[in-house]
């Protein structure tokens, strides 16, 4: 299931030296994990996952290995790879043309750049799938991207980018205030054409950068709500205040990143979402942010009252959901790609290290082998 | 304290059960307690203390959430990006009523920041370089300055005991002195002539020692060249760590501390060979992070461990409160669990002199100790109970 | 103590219907049944939502009364009944004076460059409601000064900024919950500021800011040309622009003109723009200056247009403004004297700074009775809102606006210790 993209479409960058793990020839590959995380918070003890040319053919705990198929034993976790929702890596000062303040049709497939050495630093810590958005300063920035890291966009317009706050703002053109961007947007999406006639019948969804006030994302959560649109809410650390409303207009959100500083409210935040079962993912900010960020964030909820599995959840399955790709990776199941990081530990712990990454079945990195031996 | 199994407990005494209990974490490299434009002021200088810029009125929130983490006590500086921050104190996070009950150490160390960005602009090259030769410049002067005071506090030492010396002696012949002079002035007056007062010479030896100029910051530097303040460099560059310890290698007794250490995997053996410590900061840093952390890497601990490198963990004033959470992820990213406790615990207590008091469960030290249901350092194990100076100031009733 | 009962107010508020707690909460007397009646048993009434009552020594009115030792009773989030000469019974609030809670006309709450689109001068339908952010902390700062009301404009930036947005200062989350429906308000400035950004194309690279106005008289320029296309696009509808209507109705005296207009040259500017449009039949603007620091030295073309005042914060130098106005203390005697109309305004001060009561008190050291510095902030800036039938003075019928004084309002060594904003303490003097 390789969709055809615009850019080196055919070549699937490895990152170390490829080892006969590859399934991409059509061998079979399996893979048994001493715990295997499915990514609906089943866990599967001695799991043993199946797959050939990318896709997942057997998935259980008993899974019969076909004969003539390399079976791996990991003793540590496996789980699916993990998804970053609002990313820019590769893609600095190519993703924000700021010019206009409406560009509707700009595609964020054409900023991919699979062997940009940002991309290809995601990998090491574990996160296979990313959504290429554009920066915060257009009114609306563009159709976003999904990609696998170092390999291929596989959906193209997964998120219609819309700054509905501050961020959207400029001096020096068109709209100045939010009364302005208000105006525009209400205009764009009142006679809507084009991708705005899709976003309000609700076939595409839209990433709402409300800002980071508390007024401007109850603005954003009304706006989504007047016009029937369906999305996620990005960029503010006050998303967790707004939780009932925010599932009141059946939107998802994607928290920022950790830092010391805002820590607390995307912490409190993410217990909030988690409470009013309002569907989060993460959004790390590559490259502003090292991907390690990405799951300590997740630690860093998970010290602050989250559930080790919803994090999980949040990193692979249902963040693959609301980008989504639900129906192609983010989870260990039949006929999903073949998308998996092998732990030295659990996913979640910071303390774990990442041994292997599998993108659509090859072994596109690897950790270096180190003879100290376990950390337990 | 005492320390074992099968002990008494004394009357009155309150009885804490856990699985596993370990001495409190201490951040090397932290700002918690300072006010805060203490710690980012660029004009401090080789004298000033962290002492002065301690704030105990900070907001509780930050205190509170460093002990629940289970951090303990922390190293401060004032000025911590200027190139000389001044010497340093070590103070306990536990909630005080005064200044004096937060310091665990008054003077910690010397601080020095080499090839640090200042306003987002990193320093040219032959700034760097220089900035370098300036610092071993400063220790030189440091050590003459003490030469130079200890030479004097010898003269006058052995002036004050001639001076002794000759008072006695002339106590002794006063009586017979004053016997001549007298006779000396009878006799004048009855030849009519005048009678000249001797001049009374100095006694060349007896010339009290000159004081040598004074330097507030010439003492400080004698203190570090002497072994008795560590010095803390903030480093980060290859280049000029070599230049660093090329130019300190001939100070026997200086006790060198690198904190950063971005590039230090490069110089591991001599790190290594002299047994210098390097605080690292296990955070995760962006593509805006400053010039110097260029080749910042997570692994950096891991591997300065595996080179024999001691190895201490730091938050550089970024939230001492997320130090465990980082130390866990220093440790996914190769660093020996073992190795990353006592980065918290025994190697900040030994870097820092403090051995004595805090860093490991002995009997006699101080009581700061953490009480968890699992090994530390665990992403399923919680500090239930933090103890400091023997209070009990965290305890699974009082959190929320 | 403020802030406790300020979030249970709020909380109050929010969930209804509430009753208030910290206060005892008394029967009104009923009225004994009439004889006449059969046999009933007497109704006795479900005590009603945001019941409360409180007593003052004195009532400053507004209407030119000082009732004593008032029995005041709100109900419903309205003044059922203020009855004088009562002792005050037993756990009522009780405070010395009470008056309407103040006005401020030019209390400056936007969102800065936020609140202004700039992209063009003229913006006569923006609304600024859509900038405001009602979880800014300095709301709940002007409540504390006894400031119930205010009038939020557009950052002043453009020639035309939009229009302004009446609401309380504390109130429902929600801006179209909150403001007040009064009379509409069209902002716009003449003077220097709205051409501080703009600069000529040439010798630079051009952004959007390279364009007229540069200069006062290019701030004039656009105000008349504004009104002249708008006329121009009634006749011609290929010539209307988003705002054409907005400016009609300013024409039509539908929608007040508020121009702020600090020093001389600029309010004769804005009277004899006013009069332009008389002369040329274009309608009648009402017109109202803000900052119009510098009307005391010609009162005289304010008084044949019956224009009406909004006076800037006194300064102790008496300099005001970027342009370096002069305010006297005693402008406002002056103008009141003239028989204009005058309100008074402290440009969102907190706190700790010289409040819009401090500039009552200024304005009555220069010269100005207490009723007339009543008028100021209360019933004068109210009639300017078109609401004076809900704000501005304290009698039956009128929003339970109040602000509680713990001594002669205005005076040095008096302060506002308790707010009441439709009926909700806001602020506890207790």
């Amino acid at each position: 299931m390789h969709t055809n993209a615009l850019l080196l479409a055919s070549l699937a960058f490895v990152a170390s030296a490829p080892t006969s793990a590859s399934s991409s020839e059509g061998d079979a590959l399996a893979i048994r994990a001493e715990k295997l995380h499915v990514g609906d918070g089943t866990v599967i003890e001695n799991g043993i996952v199946v797959f050939e040319a990318g896709v997942i053919t057997e998935v259980g705990k008993g899974a019969p290995v076909p004969k003539g198929v390399v079976l791996i034993e990991h003793a540590g976790h496996l789980s699916a790879g993990l998804i970053a929702l609002r990313e820019h890596a590769g893609a600095v000062g190519e993703s924000n043309d700021s010019t206009r303040a409406v560009m509707d049709e700009a595609d964020l497939s054409y900023a991919y750049r699979p062997n940009h050495s940002e991309v290809q630093g995601l990998l090491a810590e574990g996160i296979t799938t990313f959504v290429l958005a554009p920066r915060p300063g257009s009114l609306v920035g563009g159709l976003c991207a999904v990609a696998k890291t170092g390999s291929e966009v596989i959906s193209r317009r997964a998120y219609l980018s819309i700054c509905t706050g501050a961020n959207g703002l400029t001096s020096n053109r068109f709209p100045t205030s939010l009364q302005g961007s208000q105006a525009e947007l209400e205009r764009r999406f009142s006679w809507p054409r084009g991708v705005f006639a899709t976003a309000v019948k609700g076939e595409l969804p839209v990433m709402l950068d409300g800002g980071s006030s508390r007024t401007e994302v109850q603005h954003a959560i009304a706006f989504a709500r007047r016009h029937g649109l369906k999305g996620i809410l990005v960029g503010s650390t006050r998303l967790g205040e707004m939780a009932a409303k925010i599932r009141a207009a059946g939107l998802g959100v994607a928290l920022s990143s950790y830092s010391p500083s805002t820590g607390r409210r995307v912490v409190e935040g993410a217990v909030a979402l988690a409470e009013m079962q309002v569907p989060f993912g993460f959004a790390l900010g590559s490259p502003n942010n090292h991907p390690a960020n990405l799951r300590l964030t997740a630690a860093a909820c998970i010290r602050g009252g989250l559930k080790s599995g919803e994090a999980l959840k949040a990193l692979t399955s249902t963040a693959a959901r609301l980008a989504g790709v639900g129906d192609k990776v983010g989870s260990i199941q039949v006929g999903l790609a073949a998308d998996m990081v092998l732990w030295s530990g659990e996913p979640t712990d910071p303390g774990s290290r990442v041994m292997a990454v599998y993108v659509d079945g090859d072994e596109v990195f690897r950790a270096e082998d180190d003879e100290n031996g376990d950390d337990k | 304290m005492q320390v074992g199994s099968d002990l008494t407990i004394p009357e009155g005494a309150r009885l804490i059960e856990g699985d596993v209990v370990c001495a409190g974490f201490m951040d090397p490299w932290g700002s918690l307690g300072m006010n805060a434009a203490a710690v980012v002021d660029m004009g401090t200088n080789a004298a000033t203390r962290a002492t002065d810029g301690v704030d105990p009125y900070i907001d509780p929130w930050y205190r509170n959430r460093a002990l629940a983490a289970g951090v303990t006590a922390v190293r401060v500086q004032a000025g911590m990006a200027s190139v000389r921050g001044g010497v340093g104190a070590v103070l306990s996070t536990a909630p005080a009523a005064d200044l004096e009950s937060m310091i665990l150490l008054r003077d910690s160390n010397a601080a020095a920041g080499l090839g640090l960005s200042s306003r987002g602009k990193a320093p040219d090259v032959f700034a760097r370089i220089g900035a370098v030769d300036k610092l071993v410049g400063d220790i030189n002067s440091g050590r003459d300055y003490s030469i130079v005071h200890a030479k004097y506090a010898r003269e006058m030492e052995a002036w004050n005991k001639a001076i002794a010396e000759a008072e006695a002696k002339l106590e002794k012949d006063f009586k017979k002195a004053k016997k001549d002079r007298d006779k000396e002035i009878a006799e004048a007056k009855e030849d009519d002539k005048e009678f000249k007062e001797e001049k009374y010479k100095e006694d060349k030896l007896l010339k009290r020692p000159k004081l040598p100029k004074q330097d507030v910051e010439d003492a400080v530097m004698a203190r570090v060249a002497s072994g008795e303040l560590p010095l803390v460099v903030t480093i980060h560059r290859a280049a000029e760590m070599r230049e660093l310890l090329k130019g300190t290698a001939k100070f026997k007794r200086l006790r060198l501390v690198i904190a950063g250490g971005t590039e230090a995997e490069a110089v591991a053996d001599q790190l290594a060979a002299r047994s210098i410590p390097v605080i690292v900061r296990p955070i995760p840093l962006g593509a805006n992070r400053p010039d110097e952390y260029s080749g910042h890497d997570l692994a950096l601990a891991g591997r300065l461990a595996d080179a024999g490198v001691r190895v201490l963990l730091g938050s550089s004033g970024g939230g001492s409160a997320d130090l465990p959470l980082l130390a866990t992820l220093a440790i996914g990213h190769g660093l020996d669990r073992d190795k990353a406790l006592a980065a918290l615990t025994t190697e900040v207590a030994r870097t820092f002199d403090l051995s004595g008091e805090l860093g490991s469960l002995r009997p006699g030290r101080r009581a700061d100790l953490l009480v968890l249901d699992g090994e530390p350092l665990l992403p399923t194990t919680t500090v239930r109970y933090v103890l400091s100076g023997g209070r009990v100031l965290i305890s699974p009733d009082s959190q929320d | 103590m403020i802030w406790t009962s300020f979030l249970h107010a709020a909380c109050l508020t929010l969930c209804a219907p509430p009753l208030q707690d910290a206060v005892v909460v008394e029967q009104p007397q009923e009225p004994e049944a009439p004889k006449a009646q059969p046999a009933v048993a007497p109704v006795v009434p479900v005590v009603p939502a945001a019941d409360l009552r409180l007593h003052a020594e004195r009532v400053y009115t507004g209407t030119g009364e000082i009732l004593k030792n008032a029995l005041i009773e709100v109900r419903d989030g309205k003044i059922s009944s203020v009855r004088p000469g009562r002792s005050a019974p037993e756990g009522v609030l009780q405070v010395k004076a009470v008056t309407a809670g103040m006005i401020d006309l030019s209390a400056r709450l936007h969102s800065n460059f936020n609140s202004v689109e700039q992209s063009t001068e003229v913006q006569p339908h923006l609304d600024v409601a859509g900038s405001v952010d009602l979880h800014d902390k300095r709301f709940a700062r002007l409540a504390r000064t006894g400031v119930t009301t205010v009038l939020v404009n557009p950052l002043d930036r453009n020639v035309i900024g939009g229009r302004g947005v009446a609401l309380k200062t504390h109130g429902p989350m929600e801006v179209e919950a909150r403001r007040l429906n009064g009379r509409p308000i069209l902002r716009g400035a003449i003077g220097s500021e709205p051409s501080a950004a703009n600069h000529a194309a040439f010798g630079r690279p051009t952004d959007f800011y390279s364009r007229r106005p540069t200069t006062r008289m290019g701030v004039e320029w656009e105000w008349r040309k504004a009104f002249f296309d708008a006329v121009a696009a009634k006749r011609l509808p290929e010539k209307d622009f988003p705002g054409a209507e907005d400016l009609r109705e300013a024409l039509a005296g539908k929608r007040t003109v508020m121009i702020q207009a600090w020093t001389t040259q600029d309010i004769r500017t804005a009277v004899y723009l006013d009069e332009e449009m008389q002369r040329e039949g274009f309608g009648d603007l009402d017109l109202v200056i803000d900052a119009g620091a510098e009307a005391w030295k010609e009162p005289g073309i304010l008084v044949r247009n019956s224009t009406i005042v909004v006076l800037p914060p006194h300064t102790a130098g008496g300099r005001v403004g970027s342009d370096g106005a002069f305010l006297a203390w005693n402008t406002a005697s002056l103008l009141v004297g003239e028989g204009l109309t005058v309100c008074l305004s402290a440009h969102g001060a907190g706190p700790g700074s010289a409040t819009l009561g401090h500039q009552a008190g200024f304005a009555m050291r220069g010269g100005l009775s207490f009723d007339q510095a009543l008028a100021a902030v209360t019933s004068a800036p109210a009639s300017v809102l078109g609401l004076s039938e809900r704000l501005g003075t304290v009698h039956e019928g009128m929003d339970a606006d109040l602000a509680l004084w713990n001594g002669r309002p205005f005076a040095a060594t008096s302060r506002v210790t308790g707010v009441l904003i439709d009926g909700v303490i806001v602020v506890d003097p207790r």
